[in-house]
């Protein structure tokens, strides 16, 4: 088990070489000059083609694309991201900052999902059919179909502007005291809409899962050594069950962080997302290939951590 | 209440499977009798309703679509298809154990085998965890697994199929049922292996003084262990009797057909293996009269229209057929 995560984990350092190869390419092919982000417009306007070049120059811009990229990978090993555009700050420091709030609303998102999504699942699976088997079938096709921002906006003029029970957005009341109650209600709609595909996606799977393991012959076998239905759904299946589950859960991972992008932009939530959509949008080459990269290396660690996870649920499985 | 000394008696049982295409008839009347230590064989083709019959006296019939229509099932003079559901789940895997025909499939693969021994003493013999280990490596020295208390601690896919269906053995006997239901126990196995599992379970009927319903297609097995013979056509008893009087003088015209086409190795290479003309039919269109009228070699027209009873023959066995005094 110990070789097995040591290789993973090599074999993981290959994968993100070449996924910051590829992410190197396209900051490359995107459209302008990323000089004009470092140069003031106004200074831009009266400056002549002398000055551009010398700025490139210092900037090392006139190097080739494959210079630059070791010459980032070389900082990146030690642990310089480079610095933000916009105000000169270290790469690694401006996502520190914003990492914490992204962590809880995925956090938060993920454990929603998990914990409401599976158990309407399972009774989904259990009662097949039924009126709430339908029910969940047709949230989990909502719930999946449903755009984020579209959810968000909604959930925000029902809740927040109607009923005016819940903040619009932020992390929390600016200038009240802190206190749990009010994070809480800052954090519940936003996790909840980020959450909502994946619960339903989630309840869609192990409804299926589950449904797989109840025509097993070892459920038979259990029913017939005398085991409590509820012994034989909990102890019997629901182990079996969620082994496909966990693969479902760590692909998910890559699309909570893609689909935190919106939703932080919807709740003003301060986190990576929106700082990656600033990026963008000030050409912060620098900024988004840092914050890329982190979103990289935290899905190499959700599979890793999936791997070990399925050894430790399966004994079938037992890697080398 | 019935007395009698019949440990399990099966009358018209009928358990039928409501699907979207009709209503299949699995079983529609079998009758049976096990008395103590005493071994029934249970054969017919694939799909004649051996298997349905078997888990309806487990009453572990997926419902819906099955339901057991009709029929009673009397076990130690209770009719246990009128007790509830908590009364028989303390009857399963206590007084009545069942093993599989896929020891591949039917031991749970996420927990070792001591681990799903020990869950059935637990459950009835309420002993602490310590001790129905121990015991679960009791029975699996019983049933001639070496090693038994490494072994308990190993996962089903770490064993052998024989392997696996000593365990499910182990797990069956573990609570000293009365009786063992064993729905084609060997046939998933290889031959030596068949052999093996079929000793080990007669030695064990012997010691743990157990009655044994046998599910098979397979004529061998029955002459080889059991005392007395239902055979099942199209989810009914067509012919009851002693083992040794299935085997020398059989009554009905299926039973015949299946002695014969049992290939025998003082056959001549001139004589060709015979069959039953015709096939097993569908229990969604099964045919009017005698179910196996179609396929007979004494079919006549009263056998087209109207259904034998099982009717009473010479020394007590039963025969569902008009002319079974004709063969």
């Amino acid at each position: 088990m110990g070789a097995y995560i040591i290789r993973r984990l090599l074999i993981g350092l290959v994968v993100l070489f070449f996924v910051t190869v590829i992410l190197f390419i396209l900051m490359n092919l995107m459209p302008g000059d990323p000089i004009t982000a470092y140069i003031p417009p106004e200074v831009l306007a009266q400056a002549g083609p002398e000055y551009i070049e010398i700025r490139r120059e210092q900037l090392g811009l006139n190097k080739p694309v494959v210079v630059r990229y070791f010459i980032w990978l070389n900082e990146l090993v030690h642990g310089n991201m480079g610095y933000s555009v916009q105000n000169g700050e270290p790469v690694l420091s401006r996502i520190k900052e914003r990492i914490g709030a992204t962590f809880e609303l995925t956090g938060t998102a993920l454990l929603l999902a998990i914990i409401i999504g599976i158990p309407i699942g399972i009774i989904s699976a259990v009662k097949q059919y039924s009126i709430v088997d339908s029910l969940v079938t047709l949230f989990s096709f909502t719930g999946v179909s449903i755009p984020v921002f579209f959810l968000g906006l909604g959930l925000i003029y029902v809740f927040s502007l109607r009923l005016n029970l819940l903040p619009t957005g932020g992390l929390a009341t600016i200038g009240a005291p802190p206190s749990l109650l009010d994070k809480l209600s800052h954090l519940i709609m936003p996790a909840f809409v980020l959450s909502v595909a994946n619960l339903a996606q989630f309840a869609r799977y192990t409804r299926s899962s589950i449904l797989d393991e109840l025509g097993q012959d070892y459920v038979r076998t259990a029913r017939a050594k005398g085991v409590k239905e509820l012994r034989v759904l909990f102890y019997h299946i629901l182990r079996n069950g969620m082994i496909p589950l966990i693969t479902v859960i760590a692909l998910q991972i890559p699309l909570l962080f893609g689909g935190a992008v919106i939703t932080e932009q919807v709740f003003s939530w301060p986190g990576m997302g929106r700082l990656a959509l600033e990026a963008i949008m000030q050409r912060d080459y620098p900024l988004l290939m840092g914050i890329t990269t982190v979103i990289a290396i935290l899905v190499l660690i959700a599979n890793l951590l999936a791997d070990i996870l399925y050894a430790v649920v399966d004994p079938r499985i037992r890697y080398q | 209440m019935m007395r009698d000394q019949n440990l399990l008696s099966v009358k018209n049982l009928r358990t039928y499977f409501y699907t979207e295409d009709g209503v299949v008839k699995a079983v529609d009347g079998v009758d049976f009798e096990i008395k103590k230590g005493e071994t029934l064989g249970m054969v017919g083709e694939s799909g004649c309703g051996k298997s349905v019959s078997a888990l309806s006296i487990m009453r572990l019939i997926p419902m819906p679509p099955g339901r057991i229509v009709e029929g009673e099932i009397y076990f130690k003079g209770e009719d246990i298809l009128k007790i509830s559901e908590v009364a028989m789940r303390k009857i399963r895997g206590r007084d009545i154990s069942m093993i599989f025909q896929e020891p591949m499939t039917s031991l749970n693969p996420v927990y070792t085998v001591g681990n799903q021994i020990s869950e059935a003493i637990t459950i009835h013999q309420g002993l602490n965890r310590k001790d129905s280990w121990d015991k679960a490596i009791e029975m699996l020295r019983q049933v001639g697994i070496p090693d038994a208390s490494k072994r308990a601690k190993e996962y089903p896919h770490q064993m052998s199929g024989g392997m696996r269906q000593r365990v499910m053995i182990a797990m069956a006997l573990s609570c000293n049922p009365e009786l063992l239901i064993a729905d084609e126990p060997t046939t998933s196995l290889d031959v030596t292996t068949q052999a093996q599992i079929l000793d080990l379970i007669g030695k064990l009927q012997e010691e743990f003084k157990l009655s044994v319903l046998i599910i098979t297609h397979n004529l061998g097995i029955v002459a080889e262990v059991a005392d007395k013979v239902a055979v099942v056509y199209a989810g009914k008893v067509v012919e009851y009797a002693k083992t040794d009087e299935i085997f020398s003088h059989p009554l009905h015209p299926y039973t015949i057909g299946l002695l014969r086409s049992v290939p025998r190795l003082d056959m001549k290479k001139k004589d060709k293996l015979q069959t039953i003309e015709g096939e097993v039919p569908d229990s969604l269109t099964f045919p009017s009269g005698c179910k196996f009228h179609p396929r007979c070699f004494l079919c006549q027209e009263k056998c087209r229209t109207k259904e034998p009873p099982l009717i009473k023959a010479e020394n007590g066995r039963l025969v569902r057929c008009w002319r079974y005094n004709e063969i």
